[in-house]
């Protein structure tokens, strides 16, 4: 029983850290530009299918994959924001809803155009693929460095928003946007700025996870954007520290979710939000609007 | 003129706000904006800042043309602006609220933060509180100071004896005197005849979105018709 739930725990443990990756980077964007970006899924997706690219047709390093596959899809992200997002920012939020979903459908296609509407499987690696004996079971070795990554992503960003000129001056404009400008911020630089640095974090949650799944679909994104999105919305949309709980809550109630009750497994999850939601509507973490 | 107005329009979505604005500020002056509520006195400040672009005419600033450049290009050219409601960022030190404005601005002056200190010395004993934790009158302060950090030419203050007592107005007299003092020029939009005329040159006054009357300031207040006609309720 003991083994059963600690290991239950880790599994929820390294899923969490993966929600966690893409929420950070939804909340990050949704603090400072004020866009719930739908499209973050695609670039988690995007993130696995260059990874696996990278792997496939460069060599199968995955550090070097690692490196170079969240940094190519910087480039979409940056495409997105400059040439598309940045005329919807005025807009009411269907409008924005509306174009990021739009990106989602075609980001999908383009995906199967380029990678086959499949999954598609990368040459195994090497990288960190023993395991680990855990009160008696093994458990993944790249499982346990998943969970070491999320903890660190976040301590990161905390010291760069907390401890950095970039991050005090983020901060300044995700308070008060108008304000910023007006002492100084070039605030659609900062906004694309933050837009790419957010679609890093997405793509590299996606270059993380295929060795982790062992294989790449286009649905991947969406899964993860839904999960995501529950999380943002129960941690306090905007809010860092209630993103990284918040994934970190349901991961492990997902992981309890599928291995006791398998048949409630997404139903836990909504008990969840609405449970959260109805105590405290901005979220656990969120400032009341 | 340091800076120059000429027949702006500005809209709010269809709402025809200014009519044709017309108004100018010698460098060195200090000059009120007056009129009633909703007149349009915050949307004209607004629109030199670049926060509220008027659609016609021009803004000239220093002898340039800024009409339609961006917030941040107008502050960096040397206009700093001071809303009604301050927006002090809330979760910044004061000390933080009053640096980022410093490294912002490329410009260099008289005013650092040991001077903003000394023109408002409550502040330095809050200078590790976060801005969410200031009073109204604090950030009032803050948001001036944080104004000079970024050395100036022109400031735009908005309704800045608004909700004071009586004796702060009178400090706050002196605080604009000793900014002025510094060559620092001030555009400042207030329904306080009393303290505009204690610290303003000139005035111009608004009605509907267009000025309707300008003049010394002692002149304004010896007027009882144009006050009666524009400025009491
Ligand atoms: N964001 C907005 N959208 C639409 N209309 C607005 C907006 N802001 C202000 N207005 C309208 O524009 C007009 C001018 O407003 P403005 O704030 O410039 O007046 P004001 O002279 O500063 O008044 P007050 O003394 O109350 O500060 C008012 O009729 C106001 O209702
Ligand atoms: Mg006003």
């Amino acid at each position: 029983m003991m083994q059963s739930v600690v290991h239950t725990v880790l599994a929820g443990l390294s899923a969490g850290m993966f929600i966690w990756l893409v929420a950070s980077g939804l909340t990050l964007i949704f603090g400072v530009l004020g866009v719930l970006n739908f499209a973050h899924g695609s670039f988690y997706m995007l993130g696995a299918y260059m990874c696996y690219t990278v792997l496939r047709y460069v060599g199968p390093d995955f550090w070097v994959a690692l490196l170079i596959a969240p940094l190519s899809v910087c480039i979409i992200g940056y495409v997105v924001e400059r040439w598309f997002l940045r005329y919807v920012y005025h807009l009411a939020l269907p409008y924005q809803l509306l174009l990021t979903f739009a990106f989602v459908l075609i980001f999908d296609n383009l995906a199967k155009m380029v990678w086959g509407a499949g999954s598609v499987t990368p040459p195994d690696l090497s990288t960190l693929n023993g395991t680990v004996s855990i009160l008696g079971r093994n458990f993944p070795v790249y499982n346990l460095f998943i969970i070491g990554v999320g903890p660190l992503v976040a301590a990161g960003l905390w010291l760069f928003l907390e401890r950095t000129w970039y991050g005090r001056i983020i901060r300044a404009a995700s308070s008060d946007r108008e304000m910023a400008a007006s002492i100084g911020v070039s605030v659609p630089a900062l906004f694309t700025a933050v837009f790419v640095f957010g679609t890093w974090l997405g793509a590299l949650g996606g270059g993380l996870a295929v060795p982790y799944v062992g294989l790449v679909t286009t649905g991947m994104g969406e899964t993860i954007i839904i999960e995501a999105f529950i999380v943002a919305v129960i941690g306090g949309l905007g809010s860092l520290k209630g993103a990284f709980l918040g994934a970190l809550v349901l991961g492990v109630l997902t992981a309890f979710g599928t291995r006791f009750f398998p048949a409630f497994d997404m139903f836990l999850t909504f008990i969840l939000m609405a449970g959260v939601l109805l105590v405290r509507p901005q979220g656990l973490f969120g400032t009341a609007r | 003129m340091i800076l120059e107005l000429s027949r702006i329009d500005t809209y709010y979505g269809t709402s025809h706000i200014l009519q044709g604005v017309d108004l100018s500020v010698r460098e060195g002056e200090v000059v009120a904006l007056l009129g009633r509520n909703g007149v349009g006195k915050t949307t004209t400040l607004r629109s030199i800042m670049g926060l509220s672009p008027p659609r016609r005419g021009s803004v000239r600033f220093s002898g340039r043309e800024i009409t339609g450049r961006p917030p941040y290009e107008v502050a960096r050219s040397g206009v700093a602006y001071v809303p009604d409601d301050l927006r002090i960022f809330p979760d910044l030190t004061t000390e933080e609220n009053l640096e980022i404005a410093r490294r912002l601005s490329p410009r260099k002056g008289y005013w650092n933060r040991d001077r903003v200190f000394d023109l408002f010395p409550k502040l330095r004993d809050l200078s590790g509180h976060r801005g969410m934790n200031l009073s109204g009158g604090e950030k009032k302060m803050l948001g001036i100071g944080r104004a000079l950090m970024a050395n100036p030419s022109l400031i735009l203050l908005d309704e800045p004896s608004e909700g004071l007592a009586p004796l702060v107005v009178a400090n706050l007299v002196e605080v604009l005197a000793t900014i002025r003092g510094q060559g620092v020029t001030i555009l400042l939009a207030d329904q306080n005849l009393k303290f505009c005329r204690r610290v303003c040159n000139r005035g111009y006054i608004l009605e509907k979105g267009a000025v309707r009357h300008s003049g010394g300031m002692e002149e304004i207040w010896a007027d009882e018709e144009i006050i009666r006609k524009y400025l009491v309720l």
